[in-house]
């Protein structure tokens, strides 16, 4: 561990909070990003299903464009903030509105949820405690902020003390079930800008299935146009 | 054009193209054959396979620099060979193996024409306006596909040029128009519907009852019963006056989506305008009964036209916190409403005959004295009315999701006559019950009130649309259901005068339903197969039991998507 990091490390420890908000800069360090995710599925006794999709985001909104398997192929999916998500199927033709209470369901069949593609901004949803650290990681306890909608009842996070990306967080219900188990790896750089390229996502509530999002191909500051994220969008690519 | 775009997409020319589809196979099977019509006009619909189909789906677009061309189209193998007449025709593949070919899309397009978020679309496409969910009252740019029973809320591609503005994004201007109207398209059982003669089309009841009464008279006493020998809708003509024209604007205020609308065109059923009957001499008798014969027939050819219509229209989605002073364990519940406020335009009918010559009685050729004070009836009214969609829908968990509807009119059910206008509504069977006599006094006295009866329902009809979906790794189990919820109305004369008895929707008279249940597996590689059944349940009069509907059928079906 570099000295920078132990003087990094140390400016922040004992703030949970600062290490949450720090750890959603790091994740939306660039203004904006174009990611090309492959994600493979697997559920217990099942072969493991490979997709295909694009995801460009901007700070909360992001619009997800699917390229493969041919069922799912030119479906769209754009998410403004986590009561406001429209999805264009190809079958109907049609752009429709998505209530927020579809994001307890899994997104396009894989251990994501809505929510979980949807939240960016942790700091907003939970109040952050730091309970441990080693040399490269905080651990922080997550609990819900009073009068805020979380899809989790509590989580716990751990973040690289080196950049300031999450590792794993672990997902618990309200009642305290282990419900997932997601992990951060792979984090390439550029400039500024790091993102992990591998995560996985393992749903222990569905017999331990598991979805990794593999970033093929990513860019940032690509200069989106504000007009990239809106319902007229969607219908244009009707 | 259309094999150059093709050609250019396989190629991959220009910097975005993009090529997809999918070739899926429908098998469908009528278990019980649907009685229909009479023994002198058998219309019944056998069992048997209904459906045979083979698709291959193809959507390109080629896309340089903002312009670009769209292409969505089905090709068709019905699977049924064409009956022969005759050696010949078993050499001709297309009667062997017909097919057709669908386009859903096929437009080429403009984005940022000369200005920013100024849009244009020309060619043949679907504009799709409207929340609520297969049933949108307010979208009127693109024809009703009734074809396949199971494909709810389909429409017809047509030629219109639409122009989009949306400068900033979150609001969007629409203008379409649409110079040469489509009809909506059929589903192949409706012809059945001429076995209903008794379903009388004009507003004026004393006038459907003296009918009633005459046409009863013409079977018992005369032995000429009465058919509808066909009916020939005629197109509206191709002028400048007939092209429809549609606007909306549509955006969000806060995290509620809303839409105003505004149409002027053609609406894409039809209704009748004129009938004409003539007699058709010739005894025959019931194979089943050779006690029960007829002298010949009163044979009817309606007339249909496309009435001029207007619409209004207002949608609004989101969602709505319930029970969020309750509880946060319950999400809020996601909304939609749509509503359409519709200026129809008047339509008459004209009956006529050719001399009647039913034995003991003649009737001279001409117009039928409808005893209007020279007025000729109404078939449908020029009074305004209103159609609507509310919906609800809500996930439980991550299994279960549903979605509830109250449907106010269905996609053909047009003109003023809610479910509060008992004197609006329409028949749906009719006749005399009668003493022979008495039926031969109502006829010659021009006067069937105390003979007939009909039963009636209303002409805007209000469903219960409920589907869910049960959602366990890659199934799906999905059950849709409609439940007419006003039923029926029986009239008829008693002591006194005409009474009405309502039959509601959960008695047998009045019940009415369509169960939709079908099992769903996606292997995850673009394979779907599935499998379920269309249950139509009700008597004959009522909007699901009605032969025309088709009776309920099975299904098999499997699509690969590429």
């Amino acid at each position: 561990m570099s000295a920078l990091t132990l003087l990094f490390a140390a400016a922040w420890a004992g703030s949970g909070d600062a290490i949450l908000a720090d750890m959603d800069a790091a994740m939306t360090a660039g203004r904006d990003y174009r990611i090309h995710y492959t994600a493979t599925t697997a559920d217990p006794g099942d072969s493991p299903r490979e997709m295909t999709f694009t995801v460009e985001l901007e700070g909360e909104k992001r619009l997800v464009q699917f390229s493969s398997p041919g069922d799912v192929k030119g479906t769209r999916v754009l998410v403004l903030d986590r009561h406001q998500m429209y999805v264009y199927l190809p079958a109907y033709r049609k752009v429709r509105r998505v209530a927020s209470h579809v994001t307890e369901q899994g997104f396009m069949g894989t251990t994501f949820s809505y929510d979980d593609m949807s939240t960016s901004q942790y700091a907003a949803l939970f109040e952050a405690e730091l309970v441990s650290e080693t040399h490269e990681v905080w651990r922080l306890a997550l609990t819900p902020r009073p009068d805020v909608d979380t899809p989790y009842g509590r989580m716990e996070a751990e973040v690289s003390k080196a950049g300031s990306l999450p590792t794993v967080f672990r997902y618990y219900s309200t009642s305290g079930e282990h419900l997932k188990t997601q992990t951060f790896e792979s984090p390439v750089c550029r400039q500024e800008v790091c993102l992990p390229t591998l995560i996985r996502m393992t749903d222990h509530s569905r017999g331990g299935a598991w979805t990794t999002l593999e970033a093929a191909k990513w860019e940032v500051d690509t200069g989106l146009d504000e007009t990239r994220f809106t319902v007229r969008e969607l219908q244009r690519g009707e | 054009m259309l094999a150059s775009l093709l050609a250019a997409i396989a190629l991959g020319a220009g910097p975005e193209t993009s090529l997809g589809g999918s070739v899926s196979s429908d098998l469908r099977y009528r278990p019980s054959p649907v009685a229909a019509g009479s023994w002198y006009q058998p219309l019944d619909l056998p069992a048997g396979f209904t459906r045979n189909q083979n698709t291959l789906n193809l959507r390109g677009r080629v896309r340089s620099n903002g312009v670009g061309a769209v292409v969505d189209l089905d090709l068709v193998y019905t699977g049924f060979a064409q009956e022969p007449a005759a050696l010949g025709d078993l050499s001709e593949r297309d009667r062997l193996d017909p097919f057709r070919i669908e386009a859903h899309s096929l437009y080429v397009e403009a984005r940022d024409l000369g200005l920013k978020g100024l849009d244009l679309r020309l060619g043949q496409q679907l504009v799709q306006h409207g929340v609520g969910d297969q049933f949108n009252p307010t979208n009127h740019l693109n024809a009703d596909d009734l074809e396949d029973p199971l494909r709810f809320g389909d429409q017809l591609g047509n030629l219109m040029a639409r122009v989009d503005y949306s400068p900033r994004g979150n609001w969007t201007a629409t203008l379409a128009v649409v110079p040469v109207f489509k009809p909506a398209l059929l589903p192949e059982t409706a012809p059945v519907g001429f076995a209903s003669s008794d379903v009388l089309p004009m507003e004026e009841a004393e006038l459907r009852w003296r009918i009633h009464s005459e046409a009863a008279l013409a079977e018992e006493a005369l032995g000429y019963p009465t058919i509808v020998g066909g009916a020939n809708p005629e197109l509206p003509e191709t002028s400048l006056a007939n092209a429809q024209l549609g606007v909306n604007l549509g955006g969000h205020v806060g995290l509620h989506d809303l839409a105003v609308s505004y149409y002027r065109g053609i609406h894409d059923f039809p209704v009748a305008v004129a009938n004409h009957t003539v007699s058709v001499a010739g005894e025959q008798c019931n194979p089943d009964d050779a006690e029960d014969c007829i002298d010949g027939l009163l044979v009817t050819e309606a007339t249909l036209a496309y009435p001029h219509m207007q619409a209004f229209g207002f949608n609004a989605a989101g969602e709505i916190g319930l029970f969020d002073r309750l509880t946060s364990r319950v999400l809020p519940i996601g909304y939609r409403v749509e509503v359409a406020l519709i200026l129809p335009e008047q339509q008459t009918i004209t009956l006529t005959q050719d001399d009647l010559d039913l034995g003991f009685i003649q009737y001279p050729a001409g117009e039928y004295d409808y005893g209007l004070d020279g007025d000729r009836p109404v078939t449908l009214s020029d009074t305004p009315f209103l159609k609507w969609v509310v919906g609800l829908d809500y996930s439980f968990g991550r299994h279960i999701y549903i979605n509830a509807q109250w449907v106010h009119g269905l996609p053909d059910e047009f003109g003023a006559g809610a479910a509060w206008q008992p004197e609006r509504w329409v028949v749906r069977s009719g006749g005399v019950d009668t003493a022979l006599a008495d039926t031969t006094r109502c006829a010659l006295n021009l006067d069937g009130e105390t003979c007939a009866w009909e039963i009636t329902r209303p002409r805007i009809g209000d469903y219960l649309v409920v589907g869910a979906d049960l959602m366990w790794g890659e199934n799906t189990l999905r059950l849709f259901g409609i439940l007419d919820l006003v039923g029926v109305a029986r009239e008829q004369y008693a002591v006194g005068g005409r009474e009405r008895i309502r039959y509601h929707a959960l008695t047998s008279e009045g019940f009415s339903a369509v169960l939709y249940p079908e099992l769903m597996r996606g292997f995850g590689n673009g394979l779907e197969l599935g499998a379920g059944a269309l249950i139509l349940l009700g008597q004959p009069h009522t909007r699901f039991g009605d032969p025309a509907a088709g009776g309920t059928q099975v299904f098999a079906r499997g699509r690969y998507s590429f």
